[in-house]
């Protein structure tokens, strides 16, 4: 019994104190919404990487891997808008700035503010935003939903289709952290 | 040819040629409405382009990425444990790979075949195939070498 309580002790300790956290399954979403079309892509393999004693925040993913209902959809977004052979990734490079105020070993709900660069489409653009991280158990789950204008990382929306898609994006993030062994 | 006739003839030309007109327009829209919404395809059916074991495809992830870019929108066949089962309302996502080693294999299961997961548990060994979209080498955050499949479903020994 006692072994069984040292163990569990050392173990809430190691995942109290990690200092790295990271998920590679983590989701990005993207909404495009206009009263014609509702245009929704899914990536389930966003890779994230925590840093809890400095707020360093990294998001990598693949454009390949997004998803979508429909065919044409799958392809326009790859060949035409994010152009996935020529700029094959999509990132994020910042900070949590008020990560001192965020406790990893009390669950509950914390609000996070996050500045960084923004990487799509080849473009790189500072951005500004805020969310939450909701810790469960030890573990933290970063949520966040902001908005990106189309035409700031040069993703041209042909005339054709202009009212089918919308010229700001709703991106919404979802990762699930585990500590980095 | 009398009056008559030769009106009823023109009458008939004219309404058969609009009945066509009508049929030729109404699959014209169906043809362009299948293509608009027509779904992703399903690769369970589809015989994989190459097969890999988990040590096979990191392997070349480490020191053959010319041939591994060749591999991307293919059909591809990966056999090795699970290392991971992520699973929501409506998604299942899979990591293939070595506990011991941050490098994995992550496929994202076609949501018309998550019914096929349902039984899975980490360390059991699976072979998935699905379209290959991509591979990072250490993703530039120190996180190892991952290669991402989407539309997956079970292998099929065919």
């Amino acid at each position: 019994m006692k072994n069984i309580l040292i163990s569990f002790l050392t173990l809430c300790s190691i995942q109290a104190g990690a200092q790295k956290m990271m998920t590679k399954t983590g989701t990005i979403e993207f909404v495009s919404k206009t009263p014609l079309e509702l245009i929704i892509g899914t990536n389930k393999s966003v890779a994230c990487l925590y840093d809890t004693k400095t707020g360093s925040l990294d998001f990598i993913l693949q454009n390949k891997s997004f998803v979508f209902d429909k065919q044409l959809l799958q392809e326009h977004f790859n060949e035409n808008y994010m152009e996935s052979d020529k700029f094959p990734k999509s990132s994020f490079k910042g900070t949590i700035t008020n990560y001192a105020s965020i406790n990893m070993t009390k669950d509950g709900e914390y609000n996070a503010e996050v500045i960084g660069k923004l990487t799509i489409h080849g473009i790189t653009k500072d951005i500004k935003s805020t969310g939450k991280i909701v810790v469960k158990n030890g573990k933290p789950t970063l949520i966040s939903t902001f908005t990106v204008l189309c035409a700031d990382y040069n993703i041209a929306i042909p005339g054709a289709v202009k009212d089918k898609i919308s010229k700001d994006v709703k991106i919404s993030v979802n990762c699930s952290l585990d500590a980095l062994k | 040819m009398n009056k008559k006739l030769k009106y009823f003839l023109i009458a008939c030309l004219v309404g058969l040629c609009t009945v066509f007109g009508v049929w030729l327009g109404l699959c014209t829209v169906f043809g362009v409405w299948q293509y608009v919404h027509k779904a992703p395809p399903d690769n369970s059916d589809k015989k994989p382009d190459v097969t890999f074991t988990f040590p096979e495809i990191m392997e070349k992830v480490s020191k053959d990425t010319a041939s591994l870019s060749q591999l991307k929108d293919k059909i591809v066949c990966m056999k090795g444990c699970i290392k991971k089962i992520s699973v929501d309302s409506n998604s299942t996502t899979i990591e293939i790979g070595d506990t011991n080693s941050l490098s994995c294999v992550i496929c994202q299961i076609d949501s018309r075949h998550q019914d096929e997961f349902k039984s899975c548990k980490v360390l059991d060994p699976i072979a998935i195939q699905g379209f290959m979209t991509g591979y990072a080498i250490d993703n530039g955050l120190g996180l190892g070498n991952t290669v991402e499949m989407n539309f997956c479903s079970q292998f099929k020994n065919k």
